[in-house]
């Protein structure tokens, strides 16, 4: 409560949360992450790590550490989704281990609750944040592509046709529903030099900027 | 369901299924309406049972008609609402037709629900519009602290 007072009358921000005000339902969890000792904590953190991360959360494993504080299951929930909140936001922003230890300290939350908190963040920082770039907004991927080469001998319209035709078949997952679209194309050999000859000069574009 | 029934009560399949459909529409219009127990035993007095089945239909009005109004509730048609907003801010530096440029460009996607049917809607837009988006929907917000939008809300309390 003091560390609430603290921070409205100052208008405190903090780096974790975007350089911006805590918001008051964080401020009001952290007490309650004060009650589980600072051991246990560390290994809820590490559950919920492993959520964060894409990996199955073990729920049993978590209500058996809070037991102890004798927490009703509502609290459970809220205490998995503060820790949530701090890793992720933590990461999205950034922030280093020291520096998010000494704001949740600012926040109210014991030292060695801090710590253990920020040793969990510090080992994983860099996964998390590898998963949060690979979840940012993506309208579709390249799977892969397949090609073709054919020559054309002869047609309905000319006797004597003698050309290379390329097909392209682009393979493009779209991000929301996992399902693989085909998308055919087939070019004359000019387009398809073209075609190659452009895609060449964007990828010379995105070099200079690796 | 009705050959149970039927091979239950030993009734047509017809009568059966007039019954059901009469006691759903007096249980949902009941509901509806949200009328009293006094009325309720007076709309149903009209129709001759006997005191038992009477107090029967009223403990079952009784006993449902919350439920009922609240399946009722969600008949209403309903607009797609906000679920979620993803965005990401990009810089456009070159094209095929222009190389050495600066674009800056902020792309969304808006997630919608409707019914339990979940859409998304991917807008883009550049810096200045969403500036002015923003400026639009704060003044929407605003609108709310407004004194006829402050009346209005209370009236309705």
């Amino acid at each position: 409560l003091r560390g609430r007072a603290a921070t409205e009358r100052l208008g405190l921000r903090f780096r974790f949360c975007g350089d911006l005000d805590c918001p008051d339902w964080v401020l009001a969890e952290i007490s309650t992450l004060a009650k589980i000792s600072s051991v246990k904590l560390k290994l809820i953190c590490a559950q919920v790590l492993r959520d964060l991360l894409g990996e199955a959360i073990e729920y049993d494993k978590i209500l058996k550490l809070t037991s102890d504080a004798k927490l009703e299951s509502g609290d459970v929930k809220a205490t998995i989704a503060v820790l949530s909140f701090i890793l992720s936001s933590a990461a999205k922003h950034n922030v280093d281990s020291e520096s998010l230890s000494s704001e949740l300290q600012q926040l109210g939350l014991p030292k060695e609750h801090a710590s253990g908190l920020c040793r969990s963040y510090e080992d994983k920082q860099s996964s998390l944040q590898d998963r949060l770039r690979a979840c940012s907004l993506r309208l579709s991927q390249l799977g892969s592509v397949c090609w073709r080469v054919d020559y054309t001998l002869s047609s309905s319209e000319l006797q004597e046709v003698n050309e290379p035709l390329v097909h392209l078949t682009f393979n493009v997952r779209d991000r929301e529903c996992e399902k693989m679209t085909a998308v055919p194309v087939t070019l004359s050999a000019n387009k398809f030099r073209v075609l190659l000859a452009e895609l060449k000069q964007a990828q010379t574009l995105m070099n200079t900027l690796l | 369901m009705q050959y149970y029934l039927k091979g239950k009560l030993n009734i047509g399949i017809d009568t059966i299924q007039h019954a059901v459909e009469g006691l759903a529409y007096l249980l949902t219009e009941s509901s509806k309406l949200m009328i009293s127990e006094v009325d309720f035993q007076d709309s149903i007095h009209v129709l001759g049972f006997s005191d038992e089945l009477n107090k029967s239909l009223l403990q079952l009005y009784l006993d449902n008609r919350k439920e009922i109004r609240s399946i009722l509730g969600e008949l209403a048609p309903r607009l797609p609402s906000y679920h979620s907003l993803e965005w990401r801010l990009e810089v456009q530096l070159a094209s095929r037709s222009l190389r050495q440029q600066i674009k800056p460009a902020v792309t969304m996607k808006l997630h919608l629900n409707q019914n339990e049917d979940q859409s998304a809607q991917v807008l883009q837009t550049d810096p200045a519009t969403l500036l002015h988006l923003i400026q639009q929907l704060e003044q929407a917000l605003g609108e709310m602290k407004m004194n006829h939008c402050r009346r209005i809300v209370r009236n309705m309390k």
